[in-house]
């Protein structure tokens, strides 16, 4: 069975990349949510595997929602890994992509990249 | 030494001699009923032993004729020791001459006996009323030349002028021809002679007297004067003072006077050997203590004006400090502006190349059967974006500050691991490059990283100076005292290339953000303005010495920082 990947990103065009770039793997379906108020619910309604979630957007931020994920029972085992734009490549490398506890991703970020993390976090 | 200074404002004082008490009394009743201060003596000894206990007098009235000291003696002595006291000398018949010879030596009438009491208080009166006269006169010279001391000595700022004035007018005020005027060295509390007449050069220089030492000392010491009768008094510095120490109404051959303020003792004034062979007055001593205060007074603007001078240099010295601070401050907060605003588009311009990466990939995936050059076009297009990324990447790690890790490493390590890292990355573009490391191990105490930044830079830049070859000199060694770190001990590491050079203008430029000179080399002005701030963030300095045509140095001077004993190398922060 496919595994379901949730973006959640107010950039709906980055969205509409990775959604393709995932699903031309045949590996995932993808979910994508660019309504950060939006989020939570859709992640209960959907149960995705993996959740990938932007840091910055209007109306919530992405630690934010994370925090109200880890503390839901429904929602807390799902893996989270955020995509940031401001953080750099390098330091996330460095910190083997872990800060403060949380899984990171640098934007712009590569579909292999991509694919072997969630292959590691759902396999 | 007031005592016999002539005082205007009191009643004037009389004194009668006569060996006559009937005389005597009459002359004292009527005076006294006149409103005078009459005193009376018997003879002239009597009247001089009066005189030196209480010995203020504007007139004298003397017979010629006593036994012991006679009136001509009497005048004589009245009058050298205060010239301003009047004489009128009573006489009978037989001794007209001698009255004559009176008026020859200073007396200012005489009367004959017996004698009219009218006719000798109209005397009395007229010469009461000519020392008036004659005591304003002098004081409004001797005041006006005070006044032009006073004033020469107050506009004098520089000390030794000063203290040279004081002496010259103690000297033409009092007729003298030997003076030395004294200061006070605080730390080691000796006198030790700063202006000087009439005294050998090797007693000038080699004076020191130790407060409360002889006469000087002991001036110095109790504020206040000495005077006495001693030959050669300046050349003597440790002796007992009683000996030579005379009484208050006498004449002395030397004055020696404390120069001092209400709470500061600056020194004594001296003066002896007086040109004709007289002694000092109690007027030229009253004189003396005048200028003592005149020169006190100047000596302490003379120390606020040196004060002030100081204060103005230290100002002037902070005033410099604050314009390169300013200096420095404006560059960081470019710097920290710089920071700002990287941040602030990192985030602005990664989300839109996640996106053209998204579809770069999206493209690829879709296309890969297609055409070649299709694939070769998203290639590039993917590289570029890449490139697009890492050089935002560059410029947060530029201008973000990050916490430093220090270490302490040796210069030569510093530069070994920074070259093996440069030669690896950039090839060889005929360039010859050379090294020389002192043979110590001095160490510096920094982040080793980010000193190897600075130096893969300086490299760069060197290089990139040499396009058509050359030859790259590095150094390290090691400076006891550098300038540029205050003369404290310093690690230099030097970068020395024969390129082409940086014009002036652009020199005084070189470490501001953004400027380069290799547009066309894709620089992106931040190297040098980073190293900078990377250097400074060590305490240290960087400094780019250049000729054009011929090539430059750049040298990174770093404070020596020795490892102390049993000191872990890691986890310092």
């Amino acid at each position: 069975m496919k595994k379901t990947v949730m973006i959640i990103d107010d950039e709906t065009d980055f969205c509409f990349f990775l959604k393709q770039n995932l699903e031309d793997t045949k590996e995932f379906s993808v979910v994508t949510v660019s309504n950060a108020l939006e989020a939570v619910a859709k992640v209960k309604s959907t149960k995705p595997d993996i959740i990938f979630l932007d840091v910055m957007m209007p109306g919530k931020s992405g630690p934010d929602i994370a925090q109200e994920l880890k503390s839901d029972v429904e929602t807390r085992n799902i893996p989270v890994v955020f995509l940031t734009a401001i953080v750099e490549e390098e330091e996330v490398n460095q910190k083997k992509n872990i800060i403060g506890g949380w899984l990171y991703l640098s934007k712009p970020v590569k579909l292999q990249e991509l694919v072997r993390m969630i292959r590691e976090l759902t396999g | 030494m007031n005592e016999t200074e002539v005082r205007s404002n009191e009643k004037p004082r009389i004194l009668v001699v006569d060996d006559e008490p009937a005389i005597r009394d009459s002359l004292r009743m009527f005076l006294e009923q006149k409103d005078f201060a009459c005193f009376t003596a018997e003879n002239g000894e009597a009247a001089l032993s009066l005189l030196s206990q209480d010995n203020f007098i504007n007139l004298l009235i003397t017979d010629l004729k006593m036994p012991k000291v006679g009136g001509l003696d009497l005048l004589k002595e009245v009058k050298r020791h205060n010239p301003f006291v009047e004489v009128i000398v009573l006489t009978g018949y037989p001794t007209v001459e001698t009255a004559v010879q009176a008026l020859k030596i200073g007396a200012y009438d005489y009367i004959t006996k017996p004698f009219n009491l009218f006719e000798l208080l109209s005397i009395v009166e007229r010469c009461l009323e000519r020392q008036r006269k004659n005591i304003n006169k002098v004081a409004i010279s001797e005041l006006a030349s005070m006044f032009e001391v006073s004033r020469s000595i107050a506009n004098s700022i520089d000390k030794g002028e000063l203290l040279n004035k004081v002496l010259q007018a103690a000297l033409e005020i009092t007729g003298a021809t030997c003076g030395s005027l004294l200061l006070l060295d605080e730390q080691s509390q000796t006198l030790s002679i700063k202006a000087a007449r009439g005294l050998p050069e090797e007693v000038i220089k080699n004076t020191r007297i130790p407060l409360g030492e002889g006469i000087s000392g002991k001036v110095a010491l109790e504020r206040r004067s000495i005077c006495g009768n001693i030959k050669n008094f300046l050349y003597l510095r440790s002796h007992s003072e009683n000996g030579y120490e005379s009484k208050k109404d006498s004449e002395p051959t030397f004055v020696s006077i404390a120069i001092a303020s209400q709470d500061k003792l600056f020194g004594v004034l001296n003066v002896s050997d007086k040109a004709d062979g007289e002694r000092f007055t109690a007027r030229e001593q009253t004189l003396l203590g005048i200028l003592a205060d005149e020169a006190a007074i100047a000596l302490e603007n003379a120390s606020l004006y040196e004060q002030l001078q100081r204060k103005i240099y230290d100002l002037n010295v902070t005033i410099d400090k604050l314009n390169q601070a300013q200096a420095q401050l404006i560059q960081s907060e470019k710097l920290a502006a710089l920071g700002r605003f990287s941040a602030g588009i990192a985030h602005e311009v990664k989300n839109p190349l996640a996106i053209v990466l998204g579809g770069v990939e999206y493209l690829e995936a879709r296309l890969s059967a297609a055409e070649e050059n299709i694939v070769i076009a998203l290639q590039k297009m993917k590289e570029a974006t890449l490139r697009a990324n890492a050089i935002i990447l560059n410029l947060l790690r530029f201008a973000r500050p990050s916490n430093s890790v220090l270490e302490y490493v040796t210069c030569h390590d510093l530069v070994t691991e920074a070259l093996a890292l440069f030669q690896y990355r950039v090839p060889n573009r005929n360039i010859r490059i050379e090294t020389e490391f002192a043979d110590d191990n001095a160490t510096v105490y920094v982040d080793r990283n980010q000193i190897q930044q600075v130096l893969f830079n300086l490299f760069s830049n060197a290089t990139d100076a040499m396009p058509n070859g050359g030859s790259l000199l590095i150094r390290t060694f090691f400076d006891p005292r550098h300038s540029a770190l205050g003369d404290k001990p310093a690690c230099v590491m030097e970068v020395t290339d024969t390129g082409e050079g940086i014009s002036p203008e652009n020199l005084s430029k070189l470490f501001e953000p953004f400027f380069t000179t290799k547009r066309d080399r894709r620089g992106t002005g931040l190297g040098l303005s980073m190293a900078k701030m990377i250097i400074e963030n060590h305490n240290g300095k960087i400094l780019i010495e250049s000729e054009l045509g011929k090539g430059t140095r750049v040298s990174v001077v770093l404070p020596l920082k020795e490892r102390k004993e049993n000191e872990k190398n890691s986890n310092d922060y």
